[in-house]
């Protein structure tokens, strides 16, 4: 019987500890609220353009400010599309030692919000459907996930 | 033991037969064979397998609601007392919750239904007690629906989106529940006991446009800890001779 009271009072203090955790269960936003678009800069050329970093403006963004300034990883590309719109004109202008070279590249889509949890509220989510490029310097895009979300993988593929 | 008291029960019948003129014989007889018949009977005693089935409810979640909870489930629970080892049970319930978060967004869960079937094995089975300590698992389903109101987004770098619905969504969600616990007869048929388990969604059943903020018979999403206040009562089947 003694036996019997013992581990009762053990489970009786695993609930109370258990509803102490339950009520202490407010860990916050703990993960990532923005749905970066991420791509990867390939090279198809057999002689490679001697790239030293690169910038990427958000065209229409009301600062003008820059999405990514002097960005010096040529090999993964994190880019903001804007939920607001179908679609995100985006300036790349690419430094080389001696000179810089300006593409454009739109990406179409279509946008959605998505509901995360309540500490973190909500995202936007992404579709995306075609890519286009202008300039001198990209040779190809191509879209390989169209769905951007906040778990990071790669959607697309820029050509050089 | 039993062969020998059936012979002596069988002569003292004989006996009887023979000596049936003399009462005070005979009535001594009777009852010397009263109590015989009684030991035989506690020593032929069969318990049966269904020990018992008892109806019970969870009053830890409709008690957490009505104290201010955004959200609760009330659930009826019907359980089998297996040999009073096993314990299969089978539970019915509605849940619903509504939440106006501080960052403005609105979440509400109409009542939906779930269920479960579980199994639980008594460790105190060996021992006359007056509780048990059991633990188990058990697999949970909900099929629900949740709309969510007044949501915004930034990336601090495009204009922030105007505040927005997302219409009715639908989910289908399933999990897994592994817990322990005890249960204490304390008046007649009724018994009560803590419950204690951690849940893993097998399933979680997101949409196109949300994740699950509650899941009926889960809780919320993200919460893998539930704590049960279970209250039961038994209807007791008798042992056969």
């Amino acid at each position: 019987m003694g036996n019997f009271i013992n581990k009762i009072t053990i489970i009786s203090l695993i609930a109370l500890i258990s509803s102490f955790l339950i009520s202490c269960d407010d860990e916050g936003c703990i993960e990532s609220v923005v749905a970066y678009t991420n791509g990867s800069l390939n090279v198809t050329t057999e002689d490679p353009i001697d790239i030293n970093s690169y910038s990427v403006w958000g065209i229409g963004q009301e600062r003008d400010s820059a999405m990514l300034r002097n960005s010096t990883n040529l090999t993964g590309i994190e880019l903001l599309l804007n939920p607001n719109t179908d679609y995100t004109d985006l300036r790349f202008q690419f430094n080389m030692p001696n000179d810089t070279v300006t593409d454009t590249i739109t990406f179409y889509y279509k946008s959605r919000e998505y509901f995360l949890n309540i500490d973190c509220g909500c995202s936007a989510f992404f579709d995306i459907e075609t890519i286009d490029f202008k300039g001198h310097f990209i040779t190809d895009a191509e879209i390989i996930n169209p769905e951007v979300t906040n778990e990071k993988k790669i959607n697309f593929k820029l050509f050089y | 033991m039993r062969k020998k008291l059936i012979l002596n029960y069988s002569i003292r019948i004989l006996l009887m037969f023979f000596f049936s003129g003399s009462s005070v014989f005979a009535q001594n007889s009777r009852e010397e064979d009263f109590n015989e018949i009684v030991v035989m009977q506690s020593d032929s005693v069969v318990k049966p397998f269904v020990r018992s089935v008892a109806i019970g409810t969870n009053l830890a979640s409709p008690v957490m609601k009505a104290l201010g909870q955004d959200h609760g489930d009330f659930e009826v629970m019907a359980e089998a007392n297996l040999i009073n080892r096993f314990f299969p049970e089978i539970s019915f319930g509605v849940g619903n919750g509504n939440i106006f978060a501080d960052n403005g967004i609105q979440v509400d869960v109409p009542y939906a239904m779930f269920s479960r079937i579980g199994l639980h094995y008594n460790f105190l089975h060996k021992k006359e007690t007056p509780g048990i300590v059991i633990g188990g698992i058990r697999y949970g389903f909900s099929s629900y629906k949740s709309s969510y109101k007044y949501l915004e987004f930034s990336d601090d770098y495009w204009p922030s989106t105007p505040s927005t619905n997302i219409p009715e969504q639908k989910f289908n969600s399933h999990w897994l529940e592994i817990g322990g616990g005890i249960r204490v007869k304390c008046y007649k048929g009724l018994s009560m006991g803590w419950m204690v388990y951690y849940k893993w969604l097998v399933k979680e059943g997101s949409s196109d446009y949300a994740n699950p903020w509650y899941i009926p018979g889960y809780g919320i999403n993200g919460n893998g800890i539930s704590l049960n206040f279970n209250i039961y009562y038994n209807f007791e089947f008798k042992d056969r001779k």
